[in-house]
């Protein structure tokens, strides 16, 4: 099952993430909100603790439409979802061969 | 995960949900941990997906998140509350923990509820349940709404209330259906009492208030116009409620369009007082009022009038025109009648009272008794000459014509007058006696009208009983031809009979002497003659077949029976379907009546005799014929009245008197026959003055026809009677008087 909840959370990264940095490219407040606040939620559930903390920051600006406020802000999403990635593929992987074991 | 879910009450059918959210991670996990929980669950990852499943998928709840790119979960709710079918279903707005304007407008946007995001999934499975069931519960709660809103409406009803200090009554939608008014319209006091016939409004008004006052209950049917125009009837209840401390706080009720209710009732009022024919009031009605009349006429001290009007020879008309007809004249005659009184047709306890002591006289009017009869009701006479004006417009009403069934009736009346307190104290009395008083104008030839006096009673009823009996006597067969033979005592021969009628009522024969004057007073006449005609020449055809029978058999005729141009085509129908010759019959008519009738009758005899059809003179001698007609007249016999029969031998001038009229017989060359021969010294003489051909007791009593044979065989035939003997030398060897030896004439073909 967390196969499946990572799967979707990487299918959920690979949508969001190209969106965030299309959203900062274009300064679009509203997209970069909606990525963040969707992201925030995700992440919590995984237990990605800091990239949901990173997220709500993130939102919040977003909302103020402070974009440049959050331009760390969105890197440091998008470096930490890679993080995050990274060790999910790991787990799963270590998962599976423990199921496969 | 443990599958712990509550089974309860949704143990059978597993909750529906949809579950929208962009998020793949929460949309998965909440999936999952909803499904372990038992829900079925549908996932949709954006708002347009959600309505493009709802399309043809119908969930029982929604959770949906509120955040979403493209259309977003506000947006999603909205658009699916616009669907009729989701305008209630529930539907569980996601949100953040921080989020309050999100809360708000997921409310505006017609969110059931908000529930911010969480991994306890207890907590949503919790949340979820308790909007199923307050869903479910409202849904029943709808459905009972509805279903009472329908079943008021179906009931043309409505409820209002009224509270203690507010100026105006609040109605329900159904309620302000009910006064075809716009729902939401408020329905102030003063429009409803505007709404009242005015001479409503005082005693409407004087009646809320007094209910006020006693705090009681109020039940009214109120007429009120609405705006359709019409005035319904409408049924109000309402009673008291009051708080704890037993103040009145308000009145609570239902109003109800009563209208079909109210003329269905009046219908029936109306079957149950009035004549459905000629809507006159009926007996019941007449009963009722003559009741009221007669109280007031007790307390007043005056007399009050009853007629009772009955057409003369209703029957007679009903049945030769029909029934049809017969309604229609009665539906004239009854409109003739009511123009005779000052009829009203309604007379309401409210009349009443308004109109103060003299509004008896509103009972005045014209009942339908039943059938042909009719009573009038005059709540209010002087005397009995009074009544007697009253009796005489009925009779000047009926004098002209009736055109019914394309012809004019003549219908005339007999009237009965009994009044109140001479002739009777009670509605049952007057009516008894005025009746009495109506048959003893019949008895004495009616068309008139008589006031009731106590020795009128018993009189005339008998012979209406009697009349309405032998009316149904043809319908019903009980008229039989009994056949008395003529004799030729010359060649002790039978050389005809006479047919007489007699009426088998029930197990008594009764004598024409008792039915026929009635028959002739009425009309009835006319279907008994008709019938006697048929049913001797049938009789002349059977004799013919049994024993060769070629003689005539003799019908009595009234005179008013030769009077009708059809007689001759009558009597040619009779003879020609029945195959035997016209002279088959003869027709006997009394010297009296032909008298006084001659002028009508002479050209039927004419005809009568063209067609071989021979016409014999009864009871000659009684009148007062003119010779000198005679002499013109088409006839072929006469018959000595029996009277003088009677007396032959015994005084000298009965024979004087059969002398004269054997002479004149002869000099006209007519027959001649003596009726009522009953002993041989009659016979001798009636023989010895020239008289051969007779008819009485000596020979033989009137029989039914399957007697006449027999009597043939066993006493003519063998000459075995006193009679005969008398005859004997004279006859003995005659070829004729051997039937089988008899030529038979050739009987007329019908075709």
């Amino acid at each position: 099952m967390l196969t499946r909840v990572f799967q979707a959370f990487e299918t959920s990264l690979n949508r969001l993430l190209p969106q965030l940095e299309q959203a900062r490219n274009t300064t679009d407040a509203a997209g970069v909100r909606l990525v963040a606040h969707t992201l925030k939620s995700s992440s919590a559930t995984i237990g990605a603790v800091q990239l949901s903390k990173v997220c709500a920051e993130v939102e919040a600006m977003a909302q103020e439409s402070r974009l440049d406020a959050a331009a760390s802000g969105i890197e440091h999403i998008l470096s930490e979802a890679q993080a995050v990635r990274e060790a999910l593929r790991k787990l799963t992987a270590s998962g599976s061969a423990a199921g496969a074991a | 995960m443990n599958s712990s879910l509550p089974v309860a009450e949704e143990a059978t059918t597993q909750p529906r949900v949809l579950l929208v959210d962009d998020d793949e991670v929460n949309l998965l996990l909440t999936s999952i941990a909803l499904r372990e929980r038992g829900f079925v669950i549908n996932e949709a990852a954006s708002g347009e997906r959600a309505l493009e499943l709802l399309r043809d998928w119908q969930p029982d709840v929604v959770v949906l998140d509120a955040l979403m790119p493209g259309m977003d979960g506000f947006e999603t709710c909205r658009q699916l509350r616009r669907i009729s079918t989701f305008a209630s279903l529930p539907v569980l707005m996601l949100t953040g923990l921080d989020d309050d304007a999100s809360i708000n407008r997921a409310y505006e946007a017609g969110a059931t509820d908000f529930f911010v995001k969480s991994s306890q999934w207890s907590l949503l499975d919790g949340r979820l349940r308790y909007l199923l069931r307050s869903s479910r519960t409202r849904l029943e709660l709808e459905l009972s709404q509805s279903r009472l809103a329908r079943a008021q409406d179906l009931a043309r009803m409505g409820s209002f209330e009224w509270r203690v200090g507010s100026p105006e009554p609040t109605f329900s939608a159904e309620a302000l259906r009910v006064f075809q008014i716009d729902p939401g319209t408020p329905l102030p006091f003063r429009d409803l009492l505007r709404m009242m016939p005015r001479e409503e409004r005082r005693g409407k008004r004087a009646l809320l208030s007094e209910t006020l006052q006693s705090q009681g209950n109020l039940t009214r049917d109120i007429p009120l116009v609405l705006p359709d125009g019409q005035v319904h009837i409408i049924h109000t209840e309402a009673s008291p409620e009051f708080n704890e401390h037993g103040q009145l706080v308000g009145y609570a009720g239902i109003v109800q369009d009563v209208t079909d209710r109210w003329n269905a009732e009046h219908k029936i009022r109306q079957l149950a007082n009035f004549d459905s024919l000629t809507g006159l009031p009926n007996r019941n009605q007449l009963i009722e009022r003559t009741e009221r009349a007669l109280d007031a006429a007790r307390r007043m001290g005056h007399q009050v009038g009853v007629l009772v009007i009955d057409l003369d020879r209703f029957k007679v008309i009903n049945d030769t025109l029909g029934h049809g007809a017969g309604d229609e004249l009665l539906v004239e005659v009854a409109r003739r009648l009511r123009s005779c009184v000052r009829h009203s047709d309604q007379v309401t306890d409210n009349l009443l009272d308004s109109m103060g002591t003299r509004a008896f006289r509103t009972l005045e009017a014209m009942c339908r008794l039943g059938g042909d009869e009719f009573v009038a009701l005059l709540p209010e006479v002087i005397d009995e000459h009074d009544a007697e004006i009253v009796a005489a417009r009925v009779l000047e009403q009926m004098r002209s014509p009736i055109h019914v069934a394309g012809q004019e009736c003549f219908v005339t009346a007999s009237v009965g007058i009994a009044l109140f307190p001479r002739d009777g104290n009670s509605v049952a009395e007057l009516i008894r006696n005025s009746d009495v008083a109506m048959f003893a104008v019949k008895a004495q030839g009616r068309n008139a009208a008589t006031v009731y006096r106590p020795q009128l009673a018993g009189k005339g009823r008998e012979k209406l009983e009697l009349e309405s009996a032998l009316h149904k006597a043809i319908e019903r067969n009980e008229l039989v031809l009994y056949y008395q033979p003529k004799i030729d005592v010359r060649g002790a021969r039978m050389v005809g009979v006479e047919a007489l009628m007699r009426w088998q009522r029930g197990s008594v024969l009764v004598p024409p002497g008792e039915f026929i004057p009635l028959a002739e007073e009425t009309g009835l006449i006319r279907p008994l003659s008709e019938w006697a005609i048929r049913e001797a020449a049938r009789q002349a055809r059977v004799w013919l077949d049994a024993f060769g029978f070629t003689d005539s058999i003799a019908v009595n005729l009234p005179s008013r029976m030769f009077d009708r141009g059809d007689l001759v085509e009558l009597i040619h129908e009779a003879v020609v379907s029945n195959g035997v010759p016209h002279h088959s019959l003869v027709l006997e008519i009394t010297e009296n009546s032909l008298m006084k009738d001659l002028q009508s009758v002479i050209p039927s005899l004419h005809r009568l005799n063209e067609i071989g059809v021979e016409i014999s003179i009864d009871d000659f001698g009684t009148g007062y014929s003119s010779l000198a007609y005679l002499t013109t007249l088409p006839i072929s016999e006469l018959k000595i009245d029996r009277g003088f029969i009677r007396d032959l031998g015994m005084t000298p001038q009965s024979s004087a008197v059969v002398t004269a009229i054997i002479a004149l017989a002869r000099s006209l060359g007519l027959r001649v026959v003596a009726e009522g021969v009953e002993n041989l010294r009659q016979m001798e003489v009636l023989h010895r003055l020239g008289c051969g051909v007779m008819q009485g007791f000596l020979f033989s009593k009137p029989k039914p026809a399957d007697e006449i044979q027999a009597w043939l065989e066993e006493t003519v035939l063998p000459l075995t009677a006193s009679w005969a003997g008398f005859a004997k030398d004279d006859v003995s060897g005659d070829p004729s008087r051997s039937m089988a030896a008899r030529p038979t004439r050739t009987p007329n073909n019908a075709n």
